[in-house]
């Protein structure tokens, strides 16, 4: 068995406004060291995913069915108590925003600190020594461990919440959007830095973006997601090489590439669905330029196609 | 890193926005002006018994004397000095405002925690209490608190804390609702934090400027009220100066001309409610950037 192993989870959040099915029979698996990425629209439930394993879905949202399986356990069934040991300590998290993601009365030091001694019986000193060294590993100079969050970067940050996700060496590190908010350079930097943290601690990541050059750069496996819904996944260098579902081929097709001179840029027409009346069959007919009579009948089945691939398309068969 | 300033306390976090560029307004006059008003006040009352010129409760001259060389405030119908009994009155005015702040907060503060962070339930009930609580007029109920346990500065705090209970409850209640939606929360839940710590250390952390600033104007509210109370007879019992009592007897002389019984505690209640609002004005408008964009 895998170290994550995600079955027909449904998230849905309750709303006054409806029922909205955020995240509806989504599956994948994570082996160690691995990463996943997970990529898609501002709405599509991507970010649902991640909190979901966590088990830290903002209400009015649910976990109403399926199973996640972190080394062979069922984190559904977990209490309370059991999962707050596994945050943090087994699955780590950095968020979209670092300005606003440490607590501005905290010193750096304290944030780091503090975390390690949650989970591990270590002296104050000994996790001082600890904080110092993640610190330096962080490119941060240990000078500044006593430092408030409104002194350092955007950059900086985003740096020292990795650094406090991976506080613990977990297994799974989940990274929300971690580089949304920064600027192209500080983007480049923070990659590259998770890219050697991962190696060096030895963890999987689940990597949840909408900036398909980061997955191209870290995720050995991706996952596409429209509505709530999986449209694909497949390892990543078929997907970028060959991706099979419309959906995904927009996508790459938006994005700017220096290389590929003589194509356009091009937009996908049209907005997300409404999630609370989603369209009838497939989530992405009422934009696809493929779409057919059937496809706004029936809803595609994940095909699966080769060992690696699954899409969720009638353009390859089903 | 050029201007770096280590912040390790709250005195150095104040110290920061006051150096601040954008706290450079009128609002940190207030707040200089509201503290300097108030040490004078209360080192005035640390002090009472050494510059007081007088024994506040025993005759030091004839009655009813106007304000002279000798009796700067003029002497009360028993002879008394008023500039030493406004002096010693500053000790009730602010043993009972201090304390009941005090009870207030440590009463309405943890509710307050509470009722936001839990939510649901807790919060309904502990809202309907307090909201109960804050539909009386607040000096009516003072009034029926103090008048059911009788005088004495204790019992004065009690009645005037229970008025202000549903102050702090609101305050806090709000600015936790407000905390717990911060991304730092879900960040230190994600990082395995427990709800206590994650009360303590993520959100009661941050409410305390706002907490600084209510009890600040708080104070002054207490000091009004307690004026009230003993203005009223529900006070302190004579021959204790008290600005408030003064006043109601000062008030039966006022008629035959004698302004300056009524005259210097009143202004001295003045002086002490404007030194602490203005305080607690001035700390609010630093404190809180999203006032001050205003």
């Amino acid at each position: 068995m895998e170290l994550l192993e995600v079955k027909d989870l449904k998230v849905y959040y309750y709303s006054d406004a409806g029922l909205v099915k955020a995240v509806d029979d989504v599956g994948f698996t994570l082996g160690k060291k691995q990463t996943l990425g997970i990529v898609g629209e501002s709405g599509s439930g991507k970010s649902t995913l991640g909190f979901s394993i966590m088990r830290l879905v903002p209400a009015p949202g649910r976990i109403v069915g399926g199973s996640i399986f972190f080394d062979q356990e069922n984190l559904l069934l977990k209490s309370e108590d059991e999962m707050r040991k596994i945050r943090g300590r087994r699955i780590g998290m950095v968020f979209q925003d670092p300005m606003t993601s440490l607590n501005p009365l905290m010193r750096i030091g304290d944030h780091l600190v503090e975390t390690i001694m949650r989970h591990q019986t270590a002296t104050k000193e000994q996790a001082m020594k600890r904080a110092e060294a993640l610190l330096e590993r962080l490119g941060i100079s240990k000078t500044r461990i006593d430092d408030y969050p409104h002194q350092f970067s955007g950059g900086m940050r985003q740096r020292i919440m990795i650094g406090l996700a991976l506080a613990l060496n977990p297994d799974i590190v989940i990274a929300d959007e971690p580089t949304t908010s920064l600027d192209v350079i500080v983007e480049a930097q923070i990659v590259e830095l998770m890219r050697q943290l991962k190696r060096d601690f030895e963890s999987s990541m689940v990597l949840i973006t909408h900036n398909m050059g980061i997955v191209a750069e870290l995720a050995d496996t991706v996952v596409v997601m429209y509505a709530g819904k999986m449209m694909e996944i497949s390892d990543s260098v078929s997907l970028y090489e060959n991706p099979l579902h419309p959906y995904t081929k927009a996508l790459l097709r938006s994005i700017p590439n220096i290389r590929l001179t003589s194509q356009e840029l091009t937009f996908i027409p049209g907005l997300p669905p409404d999630l609370i009346n989603p369209p009838k069959g497939c989530r992405f007919q009422p934009r696809c330029k493929y779409a057919m009579p059937r496809c706004a009948e029936e809803e595609p089945p994940l095909i699966k196609l080769e060992t690696t691939r699954r899409v969720a398309c009638f353009l390859h068969g089903g | 890193m050029a201007g770096k300033i280590q912040v390790r306390s709250l005195s150095g976090f104040l110290a920061r926005r006051l150096i601040g560029k954008g706290a450079r307004g009128i609002e940190v006059y207030l707040a200089i002006t509201g503290a300097v008003l108030l040490v004078v006040v209360i080192s005035m009352t640390l002090l009472s018994p050494y510059i007081a010129p007088y024994n506040p409760i025993i005759e030091a001259g004839p009655a009813l004397q106007p304000p002279s060389s000798q009796f700067p405030m003029g002497t009360d119908h028993l002879g008394r000095d008023v500039y030493s009994r406004v002096i010693y009155g500053s000790i009730v005015a602010l043993e009972v405002s201090l304390i009941s702040s005090l009870l207030s907060s440590l009463v309405g503060t943890p509710f307050g925690l509470l009722s936001g962070f839990l939510g649901g339930k807790t919060d309904r009930l502990f809202s309907i209490i307090m909201d109960s609580i804050y539909a009386f007029p607040g000096l009516i109920l003072a009034i029926a608190i103090a008048a059911m346990m009788g005088p004495g500065v204790i019992n004065m705090s009690i009645a005037i804390a229970v008025v202000y209970i549903p102050t702090y409850f609101r305050m806090i209640r709000g600015q936790v609702l407000s905390i717990k939606e911060e991304l730092y929360v879900d960040a230190a839940r994600a990082l395995g934090a427990r709800n206590s710590t994650i009360l303590f250390r993520y959100i009661f952390a941050n409410v305390i400027p706002s907490l600084v600033v209510v009890l600040s104007l708080n104070i002054a509210d207490a000091i009004l009220t307690e004026a009230g109370l003993s203005y009223l007879g529900l006070g302190i019992p004579p021959p204790t100066p008290d600005w408030g009592f003064d006043l109601s007897k000062g008030k039966s002389f006022l008629p035959g001309g004698y302004w300056w019984m009524i005259t210097f505690p009143g202004l001295m209640i003045v002086i002490v409610v404007l030194g602490f609002s203005l305080l607690g004005e001035g700390l609010n408008q630093i404190l809180n950037p999203r006032l001050r964009e205003r």
